[in-house]
This record gives structure tokens, C-alpha cells and sequence, in this order.
């Protein structure tokens, strides 16, 4: 079930909240609990014994680590961690691992392994991450173990961020679960933010989905074809997840709690490492707090640092999926990271303009994200080729008659609003902020309220259209 | 080390510059929306499927 579906606004969404407030506090923690698992097993109930699992290996783990002392803290951190990777691993990588495995058996002339897919249970990549977050901060003795395990299993499971993030620490709610404050002026909030996340999703992310699924179909896409793809899915994608994201953070507020932020207007970066302080900014937290800091972060030397900036890029890349693809859009990532790092302590990055250096990273930006939406890394390099001219300029006829002015006026509506929106926050405040004027936060709420509805309206007569981060 | 977002927590609620007519309104259209689309929903006459097709209990695709 997704935030965007009628089953979930009609049904799951009413029912969830009506009950939820009129529980007293202390019977709260336990309705999210069953609210979570219920929307989760939603989907698959079969599954939900791996949420459940993660979730007590984590609590006990956890509080074992705290009981213990000396290298044993460390031990069991491993088994622990290991546990965690060894469930992404098989459910996440077994796949990729064993047709890799089969593509080099077959090459060098033997018998590929024949094996049964293994289904990727939804959301475990957000989870598995939450729970190795709150192991390493328990033995990093940045934070006490919870000794409430309902509070820290509703923690996991917690429906606005359980499927596609954002990537959150305990410590981050821990106090909230203990208290909140649950206030109309908070609801309103989040009923504003919901509303914005799903207005993008739909309105936006979904309009301009086709275009994108056709234009990645060609086999041979002209310049004009693959130029089109490219801008289309750099949109799509980030209107899709910052609209999830919205969602997210909303649905949280309506619940009393306060997620952190998750983008920060990506696409005005000026460099490839403001890129990253700005796009899916949990996730690099994430990844730069046990991860990059994990490896060693730039504690070992000039060339480690590279070395480690790089590697975390490209684990972050394998996270998003188990495809070559994903590898490379992380090493490109990565080696611009530590290109830019270099040139920084080099003193050769020299301030340059605006109007140089946000374009210039967009393009680095578009580049990867052609790589990132293939279906594999052939499909990919044709898409490059078609980048290049190589396949000829103009739309291809089996393209045109595809493409439909909507798409067209939507991507112009997104690629607006993706710059508008830095300068409205700038000058006039986000609704959240105490910049906020009241005239056009007032005129850009209510403008928002029909947008809603149009989308609920559209909801109902397009198909199914799953966020893109549920893949993940 | 700069090249990951370092905090990800930024103020978002609470903010008492709000008019008032944000602090009520949104979440009154929504309930009313949701609410409405519930009723809706749940008391059509001759079938279980939202406008989507989606069975109301059981989520299944129902129509091809």
C-alpha cells in the first residue's frame, strides 16, 4: 500500500488516525505498531517475521552490547551487524551475485547454477539500516539501549518512513516516543506537507512517467530522444521521492513526532559534494556517519580519504539495487567527490559563478542519473550514444507519436518550480520557517488545496504507479 | 569533512509567525477530503473497488 493510493488515503489513513486519537498517549506507541504492521503485511504478510526478527535481534543485541565489556562489546557488534547484512545480502544481492556468478559460468563454456528468485522484501533496506544505525550508536555509547521495546519496534516499523525512508536514527525519536505534543497547529502542518508530497507525486512525478519509460525504451534514441529522457527522469525522480519524502514528514507530523528534513533543493547545487548535502540528505548522513567514518573517513591519510570517499559512494550506489548500474552511478559519484576534494586541497577550485557552476553540476547530476535509471549498463551506453548525437538529432517517429503535450507543459511547470522554489523559501519563507509571510504562504496554501483534489481525481483514472524508491 | 549532509535536522514545525488561518485550515480540508472519500468509498452500491479498481478489503487488482 503507498501513500498515493486511494486504499491508503480512503481507508488506511482515516481509520489509522481517528483510533490513534482517541487513545490516550500511552496506548499510542502500541496502535502504531499494529498500524505499521498491518499496512506492511499489506502488502505481504509472509514477510512481516523478517520486520519482527530485525527488530528483536536489534533490541537484544542492543542491550547486550551495554551488559558488556572490553573486546566482547565489539564482537557482539559484529555478529550483530553481520546478522543484519547476511538478511540484505540474501534477499537484496543473492540474485544479482548468482546471475553474475552464471553470466562468467556460462562465458568460460559450463553449466549455469539454476536457483529460484528470491523476492525483495519491501522497505528492507530502510530498516536493516535503522537497526545497524541503532546497534553501532548503542556501542559507540552515543546513546543508551531502550529497555521499552514496544517504543523501539513502533520506532522500526513506523509507517511514514518503514517502505522508502527517510533514513532515521533512534536517538532522533527515542525522546518523542517518551513525549510529543500532538497540536491542531502541528496536524495542519503535516496535513499541508502530505498534501504538497502528494500533489508532486502525482501531479508531477506521474505525468511525466511515460515519457520517461519511452524514451529509456528506444533502442536507438536520437539526440533529441535521450536529451528528452534524461531531463524527464532528473525531474520525475525528484518529484517522485522529495514528494514521498513530503509525504513522509507530514504523515509524521500529523502523528505529533518531527522528521528531519530529506531535501534541501538539489538541483541549485554548485558541486557534486553540495549535491550530496542537499539530495536524499538522510541517506548521507547515514552513509557519511557509519560508513565513510566506519572505513576510516579522513583519518588515514591524503589517498585513504579519496580511497574512502570513493568506496562509500560506491556502497551507497550497490544499496540502491543489486545491478552494475547502480555500481557505476556510485563510482561516478564517488570519483567526483574525491576529484573535487583533491582539487579543493590543491588549491586549484576556484570560485566561479552561479551561472557556470549550477549548470555544470547538473549536467555531472543528469549524466549519472541516465546510468541510475537503466535497466542495465548496455541500455545505459546507448542512452550515451544518443547524448552524443550518434544516433541522430532529431525526435525518432516511434518516439513522437508517443510524446503528448502534458508531459511537455509538465516538465516546463517542474523545471520552474525546481528553481522558483529556492527563491520563494529565500525571500518569503517556507511554511515551516519564521521567515514565513503570511500573504502568499496564505494564497500558496490555498492554491494548494485544489491541487490536492485534482490529484485525488487523477489518482483515480491513471494506473498503478509505485514510488521509485520502494525499489530500493 | 563536508561532502555529506552533516545534520539533517532543520526546524520544521512550530512556528508561531504562522496565520492563523494555516493553523486550521489544511488540516480541515484534508480530514474533510479523506473523510468524504471514505463515505464514498465504502457505501457504493454493487461494488467493493475504489475508482482505481482496488478491492476496498483486500487491495487485489480486481478489474483487467
Amino acid at each position: 500500500m503507498v501513500f498515493s493510493s486511494n486504499v491508503f488515503l480512503f481507508l488506511f489513513l482515516p481509520v489509522f488516525l481517528i483510533i490513534y486519537y482517541l487513545l490516550p498517549f500511552k496506548g499510542r506507541s502500541a496502535w502504531i505498531l499494529i498500524g505499521s504492521y498491518a499496512l506492511y503485511s499489506w502488502w505481504r504478510l509472509d514477510f512481516l517475521w523478517l520486520l519482527a526478527g530485525v527488530t528483536l535481534a536489534a533490541y537484544f543485541f542492543a542491550l547486550a552490547i551495554d551488559r558488556s565489556s572490553g573486546p566482547r562489546r565489539f564482537q557482539l557488534l559484529t555478529v550483530a551487524v553481520t546478522i543484519n547484512l547476511c538478511a540484505l545480502a540474501y534477499f537484496k544481492y543473492a540474485n544479482f551475485g548468482i546471475s553474475s556468478f552464471n553470466a562468467a559460468m556460462t562465458g568460460l563454456g559450463f553449466a549455469p547454477f539454476t536457483w529460484a528468485p528470491i523476492l525483495l522484501p519491501i522497505g528492507l533496506s530502510f530498516f536493516i539500516f535503522h537497526a545497524i544505525s541503532y546497534l553501532v550508536d548503542v556501542y559507540r555509547q552515543e546513546e543508551p539501549p531502550t529497555r521499552n521495546l514496544l517504543d523501539f519496534a513502533a520506532f522500526i516499523a513506523l509507517f511514514p518512513h518503514l517502505i522508502a525512508g527517510p533514513v532515521l536514527k533512534y536517538n532522533l525519536l527515542a525522546d518523542q516516543f517518551l513525549s510529543r505534543t500532538h497540536t491542531l497547529e502541528k496536524f495542519s502542518y503535516g496535513a499541508t506537507r502530505f498534501m504538497t508530497g502528494f500533489a508532486k507525486k502525482v501531479l508531477i512525478a506521474d505525468t511525466i512517467a511515460p515519457l520517461v519509460t519511452a524514451t529509456f525504451g528506444q533502442t536507438s534514441p536520437s539526440l533529441f530522444d535521450s536529451w528528452l529522457g534524461a531531463l524527464a527522469y532528473t525531474l520525475q525522480l525528484y518529484f517522485d521521492f522529495s514528494g514521498y519524502s513530503d509525504m513522509a514528514i507530514g504523515l509524521a507530523a500529523m502523528m505529533g513526532f518531527k522528521f528531519p528534513e530529506n531535501f534541501n533543493h538539489p538541483y541549485i547545487s554548485r558541486s557534486i559534494t553540495e549535491f550530496w548535502r542537499r539530495w536524499h540528505m538522510s541517506l548521507s548522513s547515514w552513509l557519511r556517519e557509519y560508513l565513510y567514518i566506519g572505513l576510516g573517513g579522513n583519518r588515514k591519510g591524503r589517498t585513504r580519504t579519496y580511497v574512502n570517499l570513493a568506496l562509500t559512494m560506491v556502497l551507497g550506489g550497490l544499496w540502491h539495487g543489486a545491478n552494475w548500474t547502480f555500481i557505476l552511478w556510485g563510482t561516478w559519484h564517488g570519483g567526483i567527490l574525491a576529484l573535487e576534494r583533491r582539487m579543493k586541497e590543491a588549491k586549484l577550485w576556484q570560485p566561479r559563478p552561479a551561472w557556470l557552476t549550477i549548470p555544470g553540476t547538473l549536467l555531472l547530476v543528469i549524466l549519472g542519473w541516465v546510468m541510475f535509471r537503466a535497466d542495465n549498463v548496455p541500455d545505459a551506453f546507448r542512452m550515451y550514444r544518443g547524448m552524443l548525437g550518434l544516433n541522430g538529432v532529431p525526435l525518432s517517429d516511434t518516439l513522437a507519436w508517443q510524446v503528448r503535450p502534458s508531459e511537455l507543459i509538465t516538465m516546463l511547470i517542474a523545471a520552474v518550480l525546481v528553481y522558483v522554489a529556492p527563491v520563494w523559501g529565500n525571500r518569503v519563507g517556507d511554511v515551516g520557517s519564521k521567515l514565513l509571510r503570511p500573504g502568499p504562504a496564505v494564497i500558496a496554501t490555498v492554491a494548494l488545496l485544489p491541487l490536492f483534489v485534482l490529484a485525488i481525481m487523477k489518482l483515480s483514472a491513471q494506473s498503478y504507479t509505485p514510488f521509485l524508491y520502494f525499489q530500493f | 569533512m563536508t561532502e555529506f549532509a552533516q545534520d539533517t535536522l532543520k526546524p520544521n514545525l512550530d512556528n508561531p509567525a504562522a496565520p492563523k488561518v494555516l493553523q486550521w485550515l489544511p488540516a480541515a480540508f484534508l480530514l474533510a477530503v479523506v473523510g468524504v472519500g471514505a463515505v464514498l468509498a465504502l457505501t457504493s452500491k454493487g461494488t467493493r473497488t475504489f475508482p482505481t479498481g482496488q478491492d476496498v478489503v483486500t487491495g487485489q487488482w480486481m478489474s483487467t
